[in-house]
C-alpha cells in the first residue's frame, strides 16, 4: 500500500516558485533518499509534506495514507504519522526538551534510558531547546525527538552534516531503529554519510524544482560523486 | 538621613513636583480616610495568598498591613533573637540609629510620590536579619488596600547584618472588592559585607489602581542583593525605577522582572545600577509578556564608576496583539574604561517557526503557543529556591490562565 504520494506538486515561497510538478510515490515501509544540489528544492519538499509555512501550494495534492492532507494544519498531520527532523531547528526561550518530553508523554524515568541511548548527560534535558546547542547536539535532539514521536513517515533533513563521526554513529542508528520500525523515510543528505547506516530503497535527485533522475541508491550516489549534478541535467532519464 | 526636619522640608517642597517618568496622578482622586470592614485574617487569606503570601505555612516571620496600619505581625520561635521583623514606627521607637538608615537612599523631594509618602506616612514594615544568621524559610509581607480609593503610603526598611542570609516575600495587593487604590511604597534595603538579600515582590492590582513603588539599596563589600519583581495582570498606571548603589568591592546586584500584563495598563518599569566598587557587577534582566492595549515603557540604566566592574541589562519582550506596545529604553554609562557594560533587547511577537516547530511535534497550536509564553517567563531566572519558585510559578500560571494563555 502506498503511504506517500505526492502528485504534480507546485510550490511557492514568497512568489518564488520553488518545485515545479513534483511526483513521488512512497510504499509502506519504504525509505528513499532525496539528492541534489543546494537550492534545488529538496527540503522544500519535506516543509510542504509537513505543512509548514512559508510555503505556498500553488497545484497538486499530498495524499497520505489514501487521504488528501495538502491542507491539513501541522499537529494534524503529526497526528496521523508524519514526522520530521528539521535540518535548522528554531530555538525557544525558557522551553526546555523535558517540557517536549512531557508532552509526549514520557515519565521522568524514561529519561534516563533515552539519554543514554542518544549520549546525552540527562541534565541535559533541562536545556532550552537549541539555545547554545553544537551542530552535533542539535541534530542528535531532532533524531531524539522523531524516535520518540514514532512516525509513520520520517521526513529527515541533512542528519549527517556537521555532525562527527561518534555523534553520526548515533545518529544513524537511531534512525535505523526508527525506520525497520515498520516506518517509511524520506533522507535528505549531501554527502550521503547517513546511508552507511540505513539501508534505503532509492534514490532521488532533484533539480530545479523537478525530479530529474531515480534509481538504485549506491549507484547514484556513485555517479554524483564522480560526475557531479551536471551529468544528470544531460541525462534526462525523465 | 538622620534629620527628619530636614526629611519634611524637603518632602513639603516636592508635593508637586511631577515624576521623572510615567503618568502623573492627580492625588484628589483618591481618599485618606481607611474604611475597611475587615477585622479578621481570615478574610484576607485568599489575597494575600494570590500574591505569594501563604499564611498557613510556617515562615520565619510575616507581616502584614491593612491600609495605613499594621494588621498582623508574627515571628518564629526558631528565630526569635535572630531577626527582627515589625511594624516600621514600632522599630524607630525600639531602634534610635534607624534614622541612619531613613531616606538615605531615596531623596524624599525626588518627586510628588516620596514628598507624600513622607508627609503622610502610613508606617510599613521592618526586617533585619542579625549577623551570621542563614534564615532558611523565607520573611514575608503583604501590604494590603482594603478601602475603596485610599491611598496607602508606606515605607520599608530592610537591613542584611554583616554575614547573613535570607529570602524576603512581599506581595501587594488590594482586597478582591476594591476598585480603585494609590499605593505608593518606599523600600529601603541595605545589604552589609558578605551579607545576601533575595527579595522577590509580587504584584496584583485591581485595574483602576495607580501604583508606585521607590526603591534604593545600598549593598557592602561582598554582598548580593537579587530583586524579583513580578507583576500580573491589568493595572490603571505603574511606574517604578528602583536604584542600586554597589558601594563594597565585589558587591552584586540583580534586578529581574517578569510582567504579564493587559487591558489598557500603562506601565513604567526599570532599573539604575551604579557600579562603584571595584569588581562590582550587576545585571537587569526584564521578560515582558503585553497583550491587549497595554504598553510599557522597559528602562535601565547601568553607570560604570569602578574598576574592573561589569554590567548587562537584557529586556525581550513579547506582543500578543497587535495593539500592545513595548519601549525598551537602555542606558549603559561607563564612567571609565575599565568597566564592561553590555545590553540586548527584543521586542515582538511569537516567531511563527517556533509555532509550527511544536505543531510538527503533534502539539496543538493554542498548546504551542502557550508553552512558548510559559517558556518565555521561565521563572528560573529568578534564582530562587525550589520551594520559592514552585509558588511563584503557581502563581504566574494561575493568574495567566484567566488569560487563555
Amino acid at each position: 500500500m502506498k503511504i506517500l504520494e505526492i502528485k504534480d506538486l507546485h510550490v511557492e515561497i514568497m512568489n518564488k516558485k520553488i518545485l515545479n510538478g513534483i511526483n513521488i510515490e512512497i510504499e509502506e515501509n519504504e525509505k528513499i533518499v532525496l539528492l541534489g544540489p543546494n537550492g534545488s528544492g529538496k527540503t522544500t519538499l519535506l516543509k510542504a509534506i509537513m505543512g509548514l509555512s512559508p510555503i505556498k501550494i500553488i497545484k497538486g495534492n499530498i495524499i497520505f495514507k489514501g487521504k488528501d492532507i495538502t491542507n491539513l494544519s501541522i499537529d494534524e498531520r503529526a497526528k496521523l504519522g508524519i514526522g520530521m527532523a528539521f535540518q535548522f531547528p528554531p530555538s525557544i526561550k525558557g522551553v526546555r526538551i523535558s517540557d517536549i518530553l512531557n508532552k509526549f508523554g514520557l515519565k521522568k524515568e524514561d529519561f534516563n534510558e533515552i539519554a543514554k541511548k542518544f549520549n546525552f548527560p540527562i541534565e541535559f534535558f533541562e536545556r532550552e531547546i537549541n539555545i547554545g546547542f553544537s551542530g552535533g547536539e542539535m541534530k542528535r535532539i531532532e533524531c531524539m525527538l522523531l524516535y520518540i514521536q514514532k512516525p509513520k513517515l520520517a521526513l529527515i533533513d541533512e542528519p549527517d552534516s556537521g555532525v562527527d563521526i561518534i555523534n553520526l554513529g548515533v545518529i544513524g542508528k537511531s534512525i535505523s531503529t526508527l525506520l525497520e520500525n515498520n516506518c517509511s523515510g524520506i533522507i535528505v543528505t549531501h554527502q550521503g554519510l547517513i546511508l552507511n547506516y540505513i539501508e534505503v530503497d532509492k534514490a532521488y535527485v532533484l533539480l530545479n524544482g523537478k525530479i530529474a533522475c531515480y534509481g538504485e541508491p549506491m549507484e547514484i550516489l556513485k555517479d554524483i560523486s564522480k560526475e557531479g549534478y551536471g551529468k544528470c541535467e544531460i541525462c534526462k532519464k525523465f | 538621613m538622620r534629620d527628619l526636619q530636614k526629611i519634611l522640608e524637603l518632602a513639603k517642597n516636592a508635593l508637586n513636583k511631577p515624576p521623572k517618568y510615567g503618568l502623573n496622578i492627580d492625588f484628589s482622586e483618591y481618599s485618606r480616610a481607611p474604611s475597611s470592614s475587615i477585622n479578621s485574617i481570615k478574610q484576607i487569606e485568599n489575597e494575600a495568598y494570590n500574591v505569594g503570601i501563604d499564611l498557613n505555612i510556617e515562615k520565619a516571620g510575616t507581616y502584614i498591613q491593612l491600609d495605613h496600619k499594621p494588621f498582623y505581625e508574627y515571628i518564629s520561635k526558631i528565630y526569635e533573637g535572630k531577626i527582627e521583623v515589625m511594624s516600621i514606627k514600632e522599630a524607630f521607637k525600639k531602634h534610635d540609629w534607624l534614622l541612619d538608615y531613613f531616606w538615605e537612599t531615596i531623596r524624599p523631594d525626588m518627586d510628588k510620590f516620596t514628598a507624600r509618602a513622607a508627609i503622610e506616612w502610613d508606617d510599613g514594615y521592618f526586617f533585619r536579619i542579625m549577623p551570621n544568621v542563614k534564615v532558611t524559610l523565607p520573611i514575608q509581607s503583604c501590604m494590603l488596600i482594603g478601602s475603596e480609593s485610599f491611598n496607602q503610603n508606606v515605607h520599608n526598611i530592610v537591613i542584611a547584618e554583616e554575614n547573613s542570609e535570607v529570602q524576603v516575600l512581599s506581595g501587594c495587593t488590594a482586597h478582591r472588592l476594591i476598585e480603585k487604590a494609590l499605593h505608593i511604597g518606599i523600600t529601603e534595603f541595605y545589604i552589609k559585607n558578605n551579607a545576601k538579600l533575595t527579595f522577590t515582590m509580587i504584584h496584583k492590582w485591581p485595574s483602576k489602581a495607580d501604583v508606585r513603588p521607590r526603591t534604593g539599596a545600598i549593598i557592602e563589600n561582598n554582598g548580593t542583593f537579587i530583586s524579583n519583581y513580578i507583576l500580573i495582570g491589568e493595572v490603571n498606571s505603574l511606574q517604578t525605577f528602583p536604584i542600586a548603589y554597589l558601594k563594597g568591592k565585589n558587591s552584586k546586584v540583580e534586578f529581574n522582572s517578569i510582567l504579564n500584563i493587559w487591558g489598557k495598563s500603562l506601565i513604567d518599569v526599570g532599573s539604575e545600577i551604579n557600579l562603584e566598587g571595584e569588581k562590582s557587577s550587576g545585571r537587569i534582566l526584564t521578560r515582558a509578556i503585553v497583550n491587549d492595549e497595554a504598553q510599557i515603557f522597559a528602562r535601565g540604566r547601568i553607570i560604570g564608576i569602578g574598576e574592573k566592574t561589569k554590567g548587562h541589562m537584557e529586556c525581550s519582550s513579547l506582543l500578543l496583539s497587535k495593539k500592545a506596545k513595548v519601549i525598551a529604553i537602555p542606558e549603559l554609562n561607563a564612567m571609565i574604561d575599565d568597566s564592561e557594560l553590555t545590553h540586548e533587547a527584543a521586542i515582538g511577537k511569537i516567531a511563527e517557526e517556533q509555532i509550527e516547530y511544536l505543531m510538527s511535534r503533534g502539539i496543538p497550536k493554542d498548546e504551542a503557543i502557550s508553552m512558548i509564553v510559559r517558556g518565555f517567563v521561565d521563572t528560573r531566572i529568578l534564582g530562587l529556591p525550589i520551594e520559592i519558585e514552585e509558588n511563584i510559578k503557581r502563581i504566574i500560571s494561575s493568574i495567566t490562565s484567566m488569560k487563555k494563555i
